[in-house]
């Protein structure tokens, strides 16, 4: 009963954001000096035809009707039209999002392929050279702009080593081995960074076990400190690696885009930055609003998932909410 | 150990400086004037560091990117203190529905990348060095609220703001009084780490054309131009990004180290 009404609160905060967020982009493009119509026609346009232009995408309406009925639209799908095609923003999204949704799973999965191993071995190691190298090197990761690690790894592997494709992408249905060639580059640099920032907690997660009483007893029972790890240890860093992540959602799909600019992927990013540089500003708004709804549904999401994986999150929801 | 940190930290943040400072009065060569028959030198004397594919010595270009990530960075992140600052200490102050309304805004911004915000302007006004200051800077208010709320929550617990409440002092007196002085390393620290954040962001801008445009050098788009001579010369994509990583590693180290220092609860028994 308790949990439902948590999951209720917690779906409230995502309506409730999601509206901040959209008033947000909203008021950004419309309300900021600037027309849009004028944006959008260059600043050599005759008066008149902005004036058409305005009437054209009721930019005369006063501000509170524009903004309902632009939220309006997104609620059925409606993130508005390219002003320069005249496609919808949905038709210009659709075939560019499997793209970024394959860099962004692959960089997740590569991410947490490396950091767990390399933090468990940084928690165990932690006062011998192997944990303090792993510490450092993540030290050093964080610091690394993506889209430098990105270049970095082209130089190795495409430019000096000749075995990956420098940049472009194939389509999985054309020839799935050169689809996942040319992934292997973007998903690789984005694994790597997202790695560096993730090293520490999953470090300080098992760091923490380590000082369990459960730990101790089944090191006494002669379990080897990996097993004992892994074991009771996953667990309990799963917790703090989910929290984790659901933060990360947004740095992830930002570096996928910026990882996409560098290997020249056609998904989310390429588009947003074409319009932005065509000052096509109805596909920018529209497709950012897309990508904040994404980022605020996944960690809406991740919250939830977080109330139902850990009985203990529940139970102490349900005591503070008893006792309250 | 942690002391090493903190100096490395120091160290590195003060390089970033120096250069930037003498940047601004001189630098070896001119770091905008294109000289056709010097393209692509590789590292040697007088180019210390090679020759861009526009003949401009790289070395005095990166001296320029410093200034600009150093002006790009103070500016962000002083706009994300001057306004988070007071917001999350009103929110860790007040509670109740100033501190939910205050917070769900600032959970709303944080769902906002800082380059989502300079795309959206970008759009509108067109890249440059400004439209990055703001989108890094509103991007990182929510940062500061959150510490400073943190902060507050903890100071408004302690006796001497019951003392202080008890003998009278307005909530503004306690403000500056008490919570300001106490939280100030905090935001310290956190301002630190920021700058470490909005020159990855700036970088990242740029690098996208999103910020500062060409001619002027930034370390983002020295390594845009630099992706375009990977095949033969590659080395001038090491540089700029070296400079960036080892900027950004110095200001972390210095946030990680001043929150060591600062909380003698982590300082590590030696």
């Amino acid at each position: 009963m308790h949990l439902a009404l948590r999951i209720a609160r917690r779906t409230g905060v995502f309506v409730v954001s999601l509206l901040g967020a959209s008033l947000l982009i909203f008021l950004l493009t419309n309300a900021l000096p600037g027309d849009v119509a004028q944006v959008l026609l260059g600043t050599d346009a005759t008066p008149e035809a902005v004036a058409q232009l305005r009437a054209q995408l009721g930019l005369d309406r006063p501000l509170p009707v524009q903004y309902f009925s632009w939220l309006g639209g997104i609620l059925v799908g409606d993130f508005g039209s390219s002003h320069l095609s005249g496609l919808p923003v949905l038709t210009l999204l659709a075939p560019r999002i499997a793209v970024t949704l394959w860099l962004v799973l692959f960089g997740m999965i590569g991410s947490l392929l490396i950091a767990v191993p390399a933090g468990m071995v940084a928690a165990l190691k932690r006062r011998s050279w192997p944990g303090f190298t792993i510490s450092a090197a993540a030290q050093l990761g964080m610091a690394v702009p993506v889209f430098w690690g990105g270049i970095l790894l082209v130089l190795v592997f495409a430019v000096w080593l000749h075995w990956l494709p420098a940049n472009g992408y194939v389509s999985l249905a054309t020839n799935p081995a050169q689809w996942a060639a040319h992934l292997v580059l973007p998903s690789l640099t984005l694994a790597l960074v997202q790695a560096a920032v993730l090293i520490r907690y999953v470090r300080s997660a098992f760091i923490e076990v380590l000082n369990e009483d459960y730990y101790r007893t089944a090191r006494s029972i002669g379990w080897t400190p990996m097993r004992a790890l892994f074991r009771h240890g996953i667990r309990n860093a799963s917790i703090s690696l989910v929290t984790v992540l659901g933060l990360q959602v947004s740095t992830v799909l930002v570096g996928a885009i910026v990882v996409e600019s560098v290997f020249t992927l056609p998904g989310l990013g390429s588009l947003l930055l074409t319009a932005v540089n065509q000052r096509d500003l109805l596909v920018v708004q529209g497709t950012v609003m897309f990508l904040v709804l994404a980022v605020l549904a996944i960690s809406a999401l991740v919250d939830l998932s977080y109330l139902l994986i850990d009985p203990r999150q529940a139970a102490a929801s349900e005591q503070g909410e008893g006792s309250a | 150990m942690k002391r090493a940190q903190l100096i490395t930290g120091l160290v590195l943040v003060a390089a970033v400086v120096v250069t930037a400072v003498v940047a601004v009065f001189w630098t070896p060569f001119d770091p905008l004037r294109v000289v056709a028959g010097q393209r692509l030198l590789a590292p040697g004397w007088p180019h210390v560091l090679g020759t861009d594919g526009f003949g401009i010595d790289i070395a005095s270009r990166l001296m320029v990117g410093a200034r600009t990530i150093l002006l790009v960075g103070i500016i962000s992140v002083g706009v994300a203190a001057v306004v988070g600052v007071p917001l999350g200490m009103l929110a860790g102050q007040a509670g109740g529905w100033v501190d939910e309304v205050v917070m769900r805004v600032s959970d709303v911004v944080y769902a906002f990348p800082a380059l989502l915000l300079a795309m959206l302007l970008a759009a509108i006004y067109g890249g440059s060095t400004v439209t990055a200051m703001v989108a890094i800077g509103v991007a990182s208010i929510p940062a500061f609220a959150r510490v400073a709320r943190a902060g507050a929550l903890q100071v408004m617990a302690s006796d001497f703001v019951l003392a202080a409440k008890s003998s009278g002092t307005s909530r503004w007196g306690v403000a500056r009084r008490h919570v300001l002085p106490n939280i100030a390393p905090l935001i310290g620290v956190q301002a630190s780490v920021g700058f470490a954040m909005a020159i990855l962001a700036e970088a990242a801008l740029s690098y996208l054309g999103l910020a500062t445009p060409r001619p002027n050098p930034t370390w983002g788009n020295m390594l845009r131009d630099a992706q375009n001579f990977l095949f033969v010369a590659p080395l001038q994509a090491l540089w700029p990004g070296l400079a960036i990583a080892l900027a950004v590693l110095g200001f972390n180290l210095l946030g990680d180290g001043l929150r060591d220092y600062l909380d003698p609860r982590l300082r590590e028994v030696p």
